[in-house]
This record gives C-alpha cells, structure tokens and sequence, in this order.
C-alpha cells in the first residue's frame, strides 16, 4: 500500500520545550519510529502515572515495542501518545488482573514502597489514597506538567472528567496530608 | 485555600513533582537495571507477592510457556516444591499432574506478565520455622544459590549478588534447625561484602536453608553439600522444613536462577555480559553498526546483548552446529541460556554487533556472517560452568548445543 501523507499529531504537554508534531512523508518512511521515539516519554508518564513505575515502565516499553511492530497501523493516528496509552493498558492488564485482586498497583508497588516512599512519605501516603484516576490526574498535571486537555485526550473523556478527577484528587490529597504539609 | 480549586500550593506542587520524578526515575531505573524480569517473550514472570498463602496451581490463563519456577507465596509458607524445569503446562490438568507428582507442595508462579495463576489454598502446610525467611517472588530479582551441577555434581557455590544503587540494607536470617555454625561464617562474609561481589566458597555440608532480604529484593539460598549427592543432613531437619528444603534442594535453583533475568546479571559471575534487552532497544543498536543486522532482529521481544563476548568477524555465514551435541558451551551460560528462535545480538569487541538465533534444530545462525569466534573473558575461564572448563574457541562449523532450560 502507497504510503501517503499522514500528519501524525500529538498532543504537546505543557511542560514540553519542543513541538510535538510528527509528520511522516513517504520520502522519509522513518519518521514513524521518530514519532514513536517522541512518545515514548510522555507515554512513560502517562503509564507510570496510571500504573505505578513497574507495571507502568514495563507497560510502556511494551506499548513501544508493539508500536515499532505494527507501524503500518499507525499512520492515521491522531493522537500517538493516546492510541499507545491503550495499547499500554492493554500490555499492563495481565498484571492488574491479578494485583487488581488486593490492591492498587501503586500502593501494592514494591518500589514505590521501598524507594519513592522514603523521599516523600506523608506525599505518598496520600498518593495512595486516591483512586487511580484522581491519583493520575493529579501526577500528570502537578507532576509532570500536562494541561488537563492533554490528560483528557490521552484517556479519551471529557475535560470536565479530568477536572473532576483532579479536583477531587486534590481534596483528598489535602485531607490525607498534614494541615502543615499542605 | 478553596477545596474546590484545581490548583496546589507552590510548596505542594514542588513535592509532587519530587515524587512525580522519584516514580519516573524509578520506572526507568527499573528497567535499566532490571531489565530482564522477562528474558525471552517466552518466559513469563507472574508477579505474586506476600499474602497469599502457598496452594495448588490449579489454572493457568494466558498459554504460559517457558519457565515454570514454584516459589514461596507467603512469609508463611516459603518455597516448598518445583516444577520440573522442562514442564510446559498447557492446561489446568497438566498443572494439577505436576503438583501432584509433587505433592505437598505449595506454588506460586515466576513467569512474566501475560499469565495468571489460579492458586487454590491449600493447607497442608504448618506455619514456617521461625527464622526462615520468605522467597517473595514479587521480589526475587535476585535468587542466590547453586548454578549448574547444583544437583548432580561436587561443586563449590559461586554466589553473587549486588548492591542495588547502594539503597538495599542486606538483611538475612537462617534457621536454627540446620547447621548454624557451618552456616554463620559464610553468611557473615557475605554481609560484610554487602557491596555486592562473588563469594565463592565451598560448603562443608549442607550449611542452611534461608534467604536473604533486602530492601528491594529477595533471595533465596541453599547451602549444599559438598561431597555432591543428595543431602543427607537434612533428613536431620524437622520434617515441614525438611520438605521444603528438599524440594529446593531437588527442584533446583538454577530454575530461579533462570526465572527472572536479573539472576543473569546476580547469580553469575560476567553475567553482565548478557543483558536481556528489548527488541527495539536491540535494532537501534545494531543500526549504528549495520544495518543488515538491524533488519534482521525481530520487531519485538526480548533478546539478549552480550557485551563482553569477544566476537571476531570472518567472512563464513553461519555459525552453526552441523551436528549436533559436542561442544561443552552448552554450559557456558550464554548459548545455552537461548530458547529456540530466540537471539542473541552480542558487541563484538572488534566492532560492531552480530546476532545469533537458536533455531528449532538447535543450531545457531548468524544471519549476519558476524559470528564465529567466541571467547569467555575472566582468564580464559568460563565461570559458569560447574566445574569452570577452559574458554573455548567456536569455528565455523562447531558443535554448538543448544539447551533450552526453561
């Protein structure tokens, strides 16, 4: 099949110092895996942030391997961080299937318990607390800088989910915390 | 300040973006360098962690192939029985067979992501001598204990373990029912080069059964007997912890040595030279070398790149094993650690990366006319042999075996 011209946008979080638009050319059949190289970052914070660090990195390594394997399929992708972001979810399912069984993937994360924890503890305390949504929301967009747009494309939903999620994230966070630590 | 508002206060924002940043180093950091909790797609590690009490393996969902490592389920219940490393499961049926041929055991499961394991309690199994520690497979990156030859032959342990970024506190206990004294100095030399390093040190019978922990991960270890053969004191051993540790003792760690990949780089003196990395990580390696070979590994998957195999460059295709069975590289720890269709991309130190693949037949092919000459560093001295067998050159047209070990 002819490759043709296909814009492959991606959205632009907040904190990112260079444009994030992918275009991929039939002159240059490369720049796929340029786009994919450019995702892979955001598509780290998004996984990680969602999943905790292990199920979250290995998801995101996963979603990347797919992506360099299945290029043909995402030439019309609008959004390449998102339509990976599923493809993480799904890599990351088996392990959630059965961690989803006890708890979050973030409190039940060994390495958040033994090596993030003690940098912030009452942080990641009340981190925990939230459901994974919230506790996502809150990390990608004070954490790592996404616009609430940006996190609402990722996942597909509405603004307004996100800044429901946010919001109530941050009120829990506040009600977890210290009154001092706020 | 508004409980409604979406923003946070300077200092609350700062400490997420620490945290924020902690996560993502961490995720990264973990994959740096734990790379290889799947050493091949193939091999699947299933996360199981504290808390469930040890019990049959009744299902498994997902097709899990590949390495089957039993283990420790709870701190109550440590590692009691293995598979036999060669047992592919299909289906339920084949699990339940399996543990019945050893029963009373009580599993869980080591393979990657992709599988679960439906464990049924079972509670044939008292409460664990005090002092046993638990092989937690959650966190069993590291497994310490025998290699090769564990089994079947006199041989003196080669234990090797590292400190994980100088964060872990090596903690360990062992029990008292076995031989605390053979046992004490031994494990006091190992905390006192808890900065990693290879002891090697030859037991003078089975010294004890335990685990270490640390911080970030857990071991397991077995002393040995070192007349070779089975094990005879522990029949001296209360009858649960007796159960345990034979089923240890026969199952053997090498499957845990195996189970996760970062016993490659633990376990094994050099394992360093063989680091699992993923497929893509492999092509763009190999696509500042050459770009034939960067076509020629797979668009996904695990492979593993071997940095310290000296490699020379001929102008014979292949390497391959014309005839089968001969060469003792089998138990070398590199070849023989590759699955069928699996590959190995190695730097040459001569430049360049060449790649490897163990076909079905058992031959290994180098699509990239790279590979024919191979040397062991360390003097000349394969560690990971049992006993160590002088390094060896392969030519064009060697016997290579190819054993699969999961």
């Amino acid at each position: 099949m002819p490759l043709e011209r296909v814009d492959l946008s991606v959205s632009i979080p907040a904190t990112s110092d260079q444009p994030f638009v992918i275009r991929r050319t039939p002159s240059v059949p490369a720049s796929i895996e340029a786009a994919i190289a450019r995702c892979q970052p955001f598509l780290l914070e998004a996984l990680v942030a969602r999943y905790g660090p292990e199920i979250g990195g290995e998801a995101a390594d996963e979603a990347v391997a797919w992506a360099l394997g299945h290029t043909d399929r995402l030439g019309d992708v609008r959004n390449l961080v998102a339509y990976l972001y599923r493809v993480g979810q799904s890599k990351a399912r088996p392990s959630l299937r059965w961690r989803a069984r006890r708890a979050d993937p973030l409190a039940d994360d060994a390495m958040v318990a033994n090596v993030v924890r003690p940098i912030d503890p009452s942080l990641i305390d009340a981190l925990r607390k939230l459901t994974p949504d919230q506790r996502a929301a809150v990390l990608l967009v004070h954490a790592y800088g996404w616009t609430i747009a940006d996190v609402a494309d990722l996942r597909g939903v509405a603004v307004t989910a996100v800044t429901n999620h946010l919001r109530r994230g941050l009120i829990a966070l506040r009600k977890h915390l210290p009154e001092d630590d706020q | 300040m508004n409980t409604l508002d979406k923003t946070v206060s300077p200092q609350l924002a700062l400490r997420l973006q620490r945290v924020g940043r902690a996560i993502l180093d961490e995720a990264t950091a973990d994959r740096r360098t734990r790379p290889a909790m799947t050493p091949t797609a193939r091999t699947r590690r299933l996360r199981l962690g504290p808390g469930i009490v040890g019990g049959i393996v009744v299902a498994l969902v997902g097709g899990a192939v590949g390495t089957l490592t039993f283990g420790a389920a709870s701190p109550r219940d440590p590692i009691v029985g293995l598979v036999p490393a060669s047992f592919q499961p299909s289906s339920a049926n084949e699990i339940q067979s399996a543990n019945f041929a050893i029963r009373g055991s009580a599993f869980t499961l080591v393979s990657s992501r992709g599988v679960d394991v439906l464990v049924q309690e079972q509670q044939s199994h008292g409460p664990v001598p005090p002092g046993i520690e638990t092989v937690t497979l959650d966190h069993v990156p590291v497994v310490l204990g025998g290699v090769s030859g564990l089994g079947d032959k006199p041989a003196p342990f080669i234990w090797t373990w590292q400190r994980e970024r100088g964060r872990s506190t090596i903690t360990f206990s062992i029990t008292t029912n076995l031989a605390r004294r053979d046992a004490q100095p031994l494990a006091e030399r190992i905390v006192q080069s808890s900065r990693g390093g290879t002891i090697q040190a030859t037991a003078s019978g089975l010294e004890v059964v335990g685990s270490w922990r640390s911080d970030e991960w857990r071991f397991f270890w077995i002393g040995r007997q070192d007349s070779g053969g089975f094990p005879s004191q522990l029949f001296d051993a209360p009858p649960k912890l007796r159960t345990r540790a034979l089923n240890v003792y026969q199952g053997g760690l090498r499957q845990f040595a195996y189970a996760d990949g970062f016993a490659y780089q633990r376990i094994f003196p050099g394992a360093e030279t063989v680091r699992p990395i993923r497929a893509s990580e492999a092509r763009s390696l190999a696509a500042g070398y050459d770009r034939e070979l960067a076509k020629a590994i797979p668009p996904a998957g695990w492979m593993k790149l071997s940095t310290d195999i000296e490699l020379g460059r001929v102008n014979e295709q292949t390497l391959c094993a014309r005839q089968r069975g001969a060469v003792a590289c089998d138990r070398s720890g590199l070849f023989s650690r590759l699955l069928n269709g699996e590959w190995l991309i190695v730097r040459c130190k001569k430049g360049g990366l060449a790649a490897i693949k163990a076909d079905a037949s058992g031959e290994l092919d180098s699509p990239s006319g790279n590979v024919v000459r191979v040397a062991f560093k360390d003097n000349d001295t394969c560690w990971l042999v049992d006993p160590p067998i002088p390094a060896r050159t392969f030519d064009v047209g060697d016997n290579v075996v190819v054993r699969p070990l999961f």
